[in-house]
């Protein structure tokens, strides 16, 4: 019904899914074709539905389990085709009961995590919240106060499948690491402000972990494995209740700047990240189907 | 003189968190006063916006609670709470109905949407829709009036019969079951006061709730389709 190359079929009945993958740039789209055939899943273009290029990745794992399908999006929560529009139109045009956000992401801790390792979110802290203050001592410098970022939980069962596959893994060459995440629209290439970022927002989560709800349950945030910038655009798509879903990326840097001084180092890195997450993502739905279809 | 028993503490009905206001709603129900004003009945209102009134998908989901007099009127200024699966569950128990019954349906609804969650986690997205579908398709609720356009419009995959699918099967049927026998009982009053033809239109109308959301369909309708 889909072809590759026709510009838009807005009048064919759109293709239904239960999860959705979200990638935003070239590379993002091209290494999850690779991870793909690399699990000999299909890969066939759908052509632009409703202004954006979409892909048919099938039933993973075997069929008769959930289908995936995969949208490109501009890079960003910002625009008509940025995450946030895209994430109000296309998981209700799919039928899509989840998404998940592929890609890169910036890592927090150079010691505990490398160039490639997978970040899952448990939840995400759109940092862009907050207040811009004068300084205290009155002098030109400004000041931040986090205290309106809130920890936005993400989809308990994507969680839960990504947590499975996870524990499953052994030697694959990456670690996952689960855990909060910085969203918000900035490109962050900057050690000291990416510091200052992640501590204060981080002390803001705690302080809102101490305020315990009408039963009197406080709950501890995990703490911050990286950050990214399409997370931002799904908080605005559903309630913070009901969340459809998740962000799984690689490490491609360090939001530090340091890395891209060096093109072919950043964009090798980049592969790596962007193949690495791709990757998880596709094995754990795999083996998810699998494990559901044994009676 | 008797010996108390180590094992008793462990047999006494453990004590479980209660919403404050619930504690509220049930003192004042049982002495049917709500801030010193005599009322008749409780009544529950749901209220969440649907995607015709947003872009897309549905908003957060509340309750209000009603102090009706005899002439359903409110003596107070209703009470407005978060949708909790917990505090409606209280509801129910105190036998709460809502103010109508297509209120009722969209109430129940939500119920089903809480009690079918752990569904899609225990068995899987596309397999949960699958047996979902294809068991009320089967059932009895193909020929409910509000269900027939609904499920000719839901075209999932046949699953394979096994365990799996038994089980799934009988995590759907509770989910409706636990509905119906919060509605009817044959009471004379309160919730579980519906006959069983207004039972079973409630319930086609949760279970309708329930798909749109689930399915996007009025948010397809929205997108054009």
């Amino acid at each position: 019904m889909y072809a590759a190359g026709v510009s838009d079929q807005a009048q064919a009945a759109p293709p239904e899914c239960e999860y959705l993958l979200l990638v935003a740039t070239t590379t993002e789209q091209e290494e999850l074709e690779k991870a793909a055939a690399s699990i000999k899943a299909p890969w066939r273009p759908l052509g632009r539905i409703r202004g954006q290029r979409c892909f048919d990745l099938g039933y993973l794992g075997h069929t008769g389990g959930s289908r995936v399908l995969a949208v490109r999006v501009a890079m960003g929560p910002q625009g008509a085709t940025g995450s946030a529009a895209s994430a109000f139109r296309y998981p209700s045009l799919f039928r899509a009961q989840g998404m998940i956000c592929l890609g890169m992401a910036f890592g927090l801790d150079k010691n505990g995590q490398a160039i490639g390792d997978v970040l899952v979110s448990t939840g995400l802290a759109p940092y862009d919240n907050r207040d811009v203050l004068c300084d205290s001592n009155n002098t030109p410098c400004h000041r931040y106060n986090y205290g309106r970022v809130h920890l936005h939980p993400a989809q308990e069962p994507l969680l839960r499948i990504f947590e499975r596959r996870k524990a499953e893994l052994k030697e694959q060459g990456y670690r996952v690491h689960l855990g909060s995440m910085l969203t918000g629209a900035s490109r962050l290439g900057c050690e000291s402000y990416r510091d200052s970022l992640a501590t204060e927002v981080w002390q803001a989560l705690q302080v809102q972990a101490t305020k315990p709800d009408a039963l009197g349950y406080a709950k501890e945030p995990d703490r911050l494995v990286g950050g990214e910038m399409e997370g931002a655009g799904f908080l605005a798509a559903c309630p913070r209740d009901s969340p459809n879903w998740i962000i799984v990326k690689g490490v491609s840097d360090f939001a530090d700047g340091k890395d891209a001084r060096d093109s072919k180092v950043f964009e090798a890195n980049r592969e790596l990240a962007c193949h690495n997450a791709a990757t998880f993502v596709l094995t754990a739905l795999a083996a998810d189907n699998r494990l559901r279809s044994q009676d | 003189l008797a010996v108390s028993d180590p094992f008793d503490k462990l047999f006494q009905k453990p004590s479980v968190p209660v919403h404050p206001k619930v504690r509220y709603w049930q003192s004042a129900w049982s002495a049917k006063k709500v801030n010193g004003l005599d009322f008749e009945q409780l009544r529950v209102e749901f209220w969440r916006e649907k995607p015709d009134e947003l872009l897309t998908g549905f908003g957060p989901a509340r309750l209000h609670v009603h102090f009706w007099n005899a002439v359903r009127e409110d003596v107070c200024q209703p009470e407005e709470i978060d949708w909790d699966d917990k505090v409606n569950d209280a509801l129910i128990q105190m036998k709460a109905a809502a103010i109508s019954m297509e209120n009722e349906g969209e109430r129940f609804g939500m119920v089903l949407r809480g009690r079918l969650a752990a569904g899609a986690v225990q068995f899987g997205d596309g397999f949960f829709n699958a047996v979902l579908v294809t068991y009320l398709k089967d059932s009895a609720w193909a020929a409910s009036p509000i269900l027939v356009s609904i499920l000719a419009g839901l075209n999932e995959y046949n699953p394979s019969a096994g365990q799996q699918r038994q089980n799934c099967e009988i995590l759907i049927e509770a989910a409706i079951g636990y509905c119906i026998d919060s509605l009817f009982d044959g009471s004379s009053a309160g919730l579980r006061a519906y006959t069983k033809g207004q039972t079973i239109e409630i319930v086609g109308h949760a279970l309708a709730y329930y798909l749109d959301e689930r399915f996007h369909i009025s948010s397809r309708k929205q997108l054009g389709w």
